[in-house]
């Protein structure tokens, strides 16, 4: 640390450890990473922070204290509004309290503020009741977030899609939208999220496996349930496998002969849904 | 008295921060905004709709970029990943000019995602004006800081705000963004006056102007954006353009965002003031 902006250093760090303090300013300023910056306490702030006219030392530092938490308590909610449904906005500031705490922005775009969020519900957080619940809503509202602004790909027409479909071309690989998140879960959370965000009473369901898929069109983020047959296919198709590969795969996870009656009528809605972005022909097979 | 700043940027006339809300009715209206800002982070590291619009956008009107990450007095190491992203997008946009804040937001990796004060005297000076001229060397084009909002002052501060903004932007060879509500809660929060601090600000660096409401707390003020700009800033936007003349000026308007025709409204209130000045001068 050069000496000019060692002092700097000192200071920046102490405030915040100040600001950034779960229980506040007067515990951030008793807090040892303040005190490890400088060995002071509240009493003798005045030694950093000057009094206003009309406020002490304390209630000037307090105000960058009270703006963290409730800006970032905000961003969060905003990003996560079933999750905020589901905890109450007293346990949601608890919870993104501790998130906050165990995983500080790093960042300098908000954006990325929530990417451990769902984890954390999942695996840190307090005892919560409907824990695994309240993490698999939180899986698809990050999802969401992700998938607005993920990079763009030109979409691949239904046109283009068919023709090449029609050709003997199965040893192909499809290209998927790099905005499209295909999540397997231990709750069907999709009704619940749309129930909330419509301001409709449901009951939270019991645990049953479900699968999402999350994905932008035209630049808004939609969700829809998948049959696992439609999830098999596509994830096959997502980690690259080649068409018959992923139709296999699809196969194997359908207790009946197949969804060859189903696939065109799959393929055409995902391709509406601007699901696919390039056709790659697998050569030497 | 008309100062032309010292790179001869544009007066842009009377713009408006770009925000999610309006996204549509720009589209469908293409009001006759002069020109916007946008919050450059919004629009780093995404290619969703922000982007796609903000495309549209900068075909039509001049674009400036004002960031809220740069942490230009962090004792980090200043972040090059992350301008060059900055630099990349001014590119995209054919952004007019590009800057920041006078603050820090963030220290040891993290970001508090807030614009914190640093201590106002020589060391920091020092410091800082060597931050700013790597940026700018990196950027390839002047930053355009603007004066904070602050709530505390340092016991280890040995120089206003005023002047301190004024050697840096000397010593720096930098623009500055002069925030006059943040004069106003800047001087109500410690108990200076707003108009002495005016007369001490290099006018030859002011690029630009920002307008704003806030929310008064008594005891205190707060840099909200979240209403009308209130008599008292009117009047040192006034007294402002007394001392320099016109300046590009936006209007920021972020919390609590009322229907665009209602933000453009209070933006050409400021066309008086101008329109008022080149009257006199005529």
């Amino acid at each position: 640390m050069p000496d000019k902006c060692s002092e700097l250093d000192r200071m920046e760090r102490w405030m915040q450890a100040v600001f950034t303090h779960p229980d506040g300013a007067e515990a951030g300023l008793r807090s040892a990473q303040a005190k490890a910056c400088y060995p002071t306490d509240g009493e003798a702030l005045d030694e950093l922070v000057l009094p206003s006219r009309n406020l002490t030392a304390k209630e000037r530092v307090s105000i960058y204290a009270n703006m963290y938490y409730w800006r970032l308590i905000d961003v969060l909610a905003d990003e996560f509004p079933t999750v905020h449904h589901l905890l109450g906005p007293e346990q949601f500031t608890i919870v993104v309290k501790e998130y906050l705490e165990k995983h500080p922005s790093n960042s300098y775009t908000l954006n990325r503020l929530g990417c451990r969020f769902p984890e954390f519900i999942k695996v840190e957080a307090g005892e919560l009741a409907h824990r695994d619940f309240i993490a698999a809503v939180a899986r698809v509202e990050r999802a969401m977030e992700d998938v607005f602004d993920e990079k763009y790909a030109a979409p691949v027409t239904l046109d283009e899609l068919g023709s090449l479909l029609q050709e003997d071309l199965l040893d192909i690989q499809l290209e998927l939208i790099p905005a499209l998140r295909l999540l397997e879960l231990d709750y069907p959370v999709n009704e619940y999220i749309t129930a909330v965000r419509e301001n409709r009473h449901m009951d939270i369901p019991l645990s049953a496996k479900s699968c999402v898929a999350v994905y932008r069109s035209n630049y808004r983020p939609l969700r829809v349930d998948l049959e696992p047959q439609r999830y098999a296919l596509l994830s096959s198709l997502q980690q690259g496998k080649t068409l018959v590969e992923a139709l296999e795969s699809c196969m194997s996870a359908s207790d009946t002969d197949g969804p060859a009656a189903s696939l065109e009528d799959w393929f055409r809605d995902w391709s509406a849904d601007g699901l696919f972005c390039g056709v790659k022909v697998i050569s030497g097979k | 008295m008309r100062i032309p700043n010292r790179w001869n940027l544009p007066d842009l006339g009377l713009g408006l921060g770009l925000r999610t809300r309006h996204f549509n009715h720009i589209l469908e209206k293409w009001p006759a905004v002069d020109w916007f800002e946008i919050m450059s982070e919004n629009f780093l590291d995404t290619e969703g709709r922000p982007l796609y619009i903000l495309d549209q956008i900068a075909e039509r009107y001049p674009i400036v970029m004002h960031g809220v990450s740069m942490s230009i007095g962090s004792t980090d190491r200043i972040d090059f990943e992350y301008l060059a992203k900055l630099k990349a997008l001014a590119q995209r946009v054919n952004a007019v000019w590009m800057g920041d804040h006078v603050c820090w937001t963030g220290v040891a990796g993290r970001n508090g995602h807030d614009l914190y004060p640093i201590p106002y005297n020589a060391k920091t000076l020092e410091y800082l004006v060597e931050r700013i001229r790597i940026v700018q060397d990196f950027l390839e084009r002047p930053l355009i800081l603007e004066n904070p909002s602050t709530y505390l002052t340092f016991a280890n501060s040995t120089m206003p705000e005023e002047e301190f903004l004024n050697c840096m932007a000397v010593d720096a060879d930098c623009g500055l963004l002069l925030d006059v509500n943040n004069v106003y809660v800047t001087c109500r929060n410690h108990d200076l006056d707003p108009y002495e601090y005016l007369a001490a600000l290099p006018y030859d660096r002011v690029v630009q102007i920002h307008i704003a409401g806030h929310t008064d707390k008594g005891t205190h003020c707060i840099d909200t954006h979240d209403g009308r700009v209130i008599d008292e800033v009117w009047a040192l936007y006034a007294e402002v353009h007394r001392r320099a003349g016109n300046r590009a000026t936006l209007l920021e308007w972020d919390a609590h965002i009322p229907p665009f025709e209602e933000v453009h409204a209070e933006v050409l209130k400021a066309a008086g003031y101008r329109d008022g000045i080149e009257a006199a001068r005529a």
